[in-house]
């Protein structure tokens, strides 16, 4: 006799379904030709070799592609959550009327593709830009600040590109939370700030481990900020997977790239899932 | 009743999915993904027609519809000029050219994914591809009889493998600003001059003219195509005068708007369009001999129409079509029976002596060696 499916299966399937035809195939193809050598001729090389992985565990200039490319996710990712909770925090203590306003002042980057923001960064990044000449105008500074092609304008842009996702993450959690816990909180004599540390950030915890997951992931896969506000120099993952893809047609080693990013985002957030649920007594979020 | 009907059938398909086994839900998922996946090859064969097509093919004059050919180019002004130039070829062949924008590694990149089964018909290369393109298999070698307008052509401009000539040059030179430098610069070695310190636009080596002038540097150290080391080493040396590292032509353009840069080695051709598109800048060519850039339009493998095709490339090398091409964006044309102004002729390799003059590298050896100067490159340049 045959078991009855379970319902949830029958809710999982459609999405499920779609995930397995374009996420999972997809990427076990990935994985496959990575295990391939590359040839000059276009003609699929040996397979099963781990010439790709030993190229880039061997040689230290790409494992110090794979650090910048953490580094920078990690300070995005914590950039955006302190902008973000506070922007968060506001709107959702803003009057009724006002939060709708607020919102879609948050969203409204989104309604433009990230290529055209960057672009907007150029001009305002470049030695000669907006930034750099309203600063020496007021006299702040004596010689302009290198900020284009660089870590630091990596960072700039791509806070800017990633904030509304994080903020739009935390104002659910913060709007839906019982207000009446704060009251009562202040009732029985906390301070504000005691009130702020002990009973609304504990309570926005999920929120803020959703966002700064989503960010950091994004953030470590992202290539049109890098690609255009980097630059040649700023080489991170995703700038790295597009050379040798396009560039040195070495599919193979872009594989290989791909797979070690996609494994080092499971690690992380993983160890990070971890980390904070164990700070929580066991709940886990994620 | 008929909301009825779908409401009793929906109960119907629940009642009967709570029959379902487990495995009868896998097998269904399979056939359903497989059901997908057929539908995907079909809709990429030319055999299923879609209802709309059928639709609007009918009102069509009685020479039959239109066959459709995809031709990659370069967007910007160059895409719009061919856009403007194809208008003709498609009157004279009833066809209908619709244009891709990509870079030429973008345009190798995709053949390459697509083998066997191209969406594009004719690839456009300008960073010598269509020798990685050629011993990849992934171009056609055209019939030189279907050519009608081969027999005009520089000796140089035939290509070294023999796919499709060349339909234009243009050379990678020293664009400068002329209302920043008065005198012009002569020589490669005026990049490394220390007036120009922090001022020097510096090109990625991703982009065809950052490769080229890699070579420039080792070949004006003594080095070639086989041995780059001096010229890597020569850039290093050149690398505190950069004002910035760029990819593309825009970024270039923007250096240079900006007047973060002042000098940079890059290419004759988007001088041309730079100073059309009012900037003050100028080309100059350099002593030691410009490199040339041989631009060519290749027939993909595996195309479904490779007559048209053809014709599209053999369009190219037109005496008439290359005259408008290097009038508007300033090209210079692989024709010799086109003639030019001399304010065109004074911007561009033009005319036998000219052409012979450009510097042809080994694009076969490039390609072999651009893995591992890329890696030496980008070590050098990283931050």
């Amino acid at each position: 006799m045959s078991k009855r499916i379970p319902p949830y299966w029958i809710l999982l399937a459609p999405g499920l379904l779609v995930f397995i035809l374009v996420f999972i195939v997809p990427v076990g193809r990935l994985a496959l030709l990575s295990f391939q050598e590359n040839t000059t001729n276009g003609e699929s090389g040996r397979a099963f070799v781990l010439d790709n992985y030993a190229k880039f565990f061997g040689d230290p200039y790409y494992l110090e592609i794979l650090g910048r490319t953490l580094v920078i996710s990690i300070i995005v990712s914590l950039i955006c959550l302190v902008m973000g909770y506070c922007l968060a925090y506001g709107a959702s203590r803003a009057r009724e009327g006002r939060k709708l306003i607020l919102l879609i002042m948050v969203a409204l980057p989104l309604l433009t593709s990230a290529t055209v923001r960057n672009f907007g960064w150029i001009i305002i990044l470049g030695r000669k830009g907006l930034l750099n000449q309203m600063l020496l105008g007021i006299g702040i500074i004596q010689e302009p600040l290198s900020l284009l092609y660089t870590p630091t304008g990596v960072v700039i842009a791509l806070v800017h590109v990633l904030l509304p996702y994080m903020v739009l993450i935390l104002y659910s959690v913060l709007e839906g939370q019982d207000r009446n816990l704060e009251s009562a909180a202040a009732n029985l004599g906390a301070s504000k700030s005691k009130v702020f540390a002990l009973v609304t950030l504990p309570l926005s915890l999920p929120g803020i481990i959703a966002g700064t997951l989503l960010v950091f992931s994004i953030t470590l896969s992202f290539f049109v900020t890098p690609s255009l506000i980097g630059g040649p120099k700023v080489q991170l993952m995703a700038t790295e997977i597009y050379s040798q893809t396009i560039n040195l047609l070495n599919w193979p080693y872009a594989s290989a790239l791909s797979v070690i990013l996609l494994i080092t985002v499971l690690i992380v957030t993983s160890l990070y899932n971890r980390a904070l649920s164990r700070s929580q007594g066991g709940r886990s979020y994620v | 009743m008929v909301n009825e009907s779908i409401h009793d059938k929906i109960i119907k398909v629940a009642h009967n999915m709570k029959k379902f086994g487990m495995k009868s839900a896998l097998a269904l998922i399979a056939a359903t993904s497989l059901l997908i996946a057929g539908c995907g090859n079909g809709n990429n064969g030319e055999a299923s027609p879609s209802p709309a097509a059928s639709g609007s093919a009918s009102p069509s004059a009685p020479t039959g519809s239109p066959s459709k050919l995809v031709v990659s180019s370069f967007g910007g002004a160059y895409e719009e000029t061919q856009k403007e130039l194809v208008k003709k070829f498609e009157q004279d062949n009833n066809a209908t050219v619709e244009f891709v924008t990509l870079y030429s590694a973008d345009a190798l990149a995709r053949i390459r994914a697509e083998k066997g089964n191209p969406s594009i018909d004719v690839v456009q290369f300008s960073g010598g591809q269509e020798s990685v393109a050629g011993q990849e298999d992934l171009i056609l070698k055209p019939d030189a009889g279907k050519l009608t307008n081969g027999a005009d052509l520089y000796e140089s401009a035939s290509d070294p493998n023999g796919y499709a000539p060349s339909y234009a040059f243009d050379a990678l030179g020293i664009i400068y600003n002329e209302e920043q430098i008065a005198t012009p610069p002569t020589s490669w070695q005026d990049l490394w001059n220390p007036a120009y310190k922090g001022s020097v636009g510096l090109v990625d080596i991703s982009n065809s003219f950052g490769l080229q002038f890699i070579v420039a540097a080792a070949k004006m150290k003594g080095g070639d195509e086989s041995n780059i080391q001096p010229g890597l080493d020569a850039i290093k040396e050149l690398l505190p005068n950069a004002a910035a590292i760029v990819k593309s032509t825009p970024e270039v353009g923007n250096l240079f708007a900006q007047e973060e840069a002042t000098i940079a080695a890059y290419d004759s051709g988007y001088a041309f369009t730079f100073r059309q598109q009012g900037q003050p800048i100028k080309f100059a060519s350099p002593s030691e001999g410009a490199i040339g850039t041989f631009i060519s339009a290749q027939v993909v493998k595996g195309t479904k129409n490779e007559e048209l095709a053809t014709k599209f490339v053999d369009f190219l090398l037109n005496a008439d079509v290359q005259k408008t091409f290097a009038e508007k964006n300033g090209y210079a044309p692989t024709n010799k029976k086109v003639e030019l102004s001399e304010d065109l002729q004074a911007v561009m390799p033009y005319g036998e002596e000219a052409v012979n003059k450009l510097v042809r590298l080994n694009a076969d050896l490039v390609n072999a060696n651009k893995a591992a100067w890329t890696e030496e490159w980008n070590k050098l340049i990283s931050q």
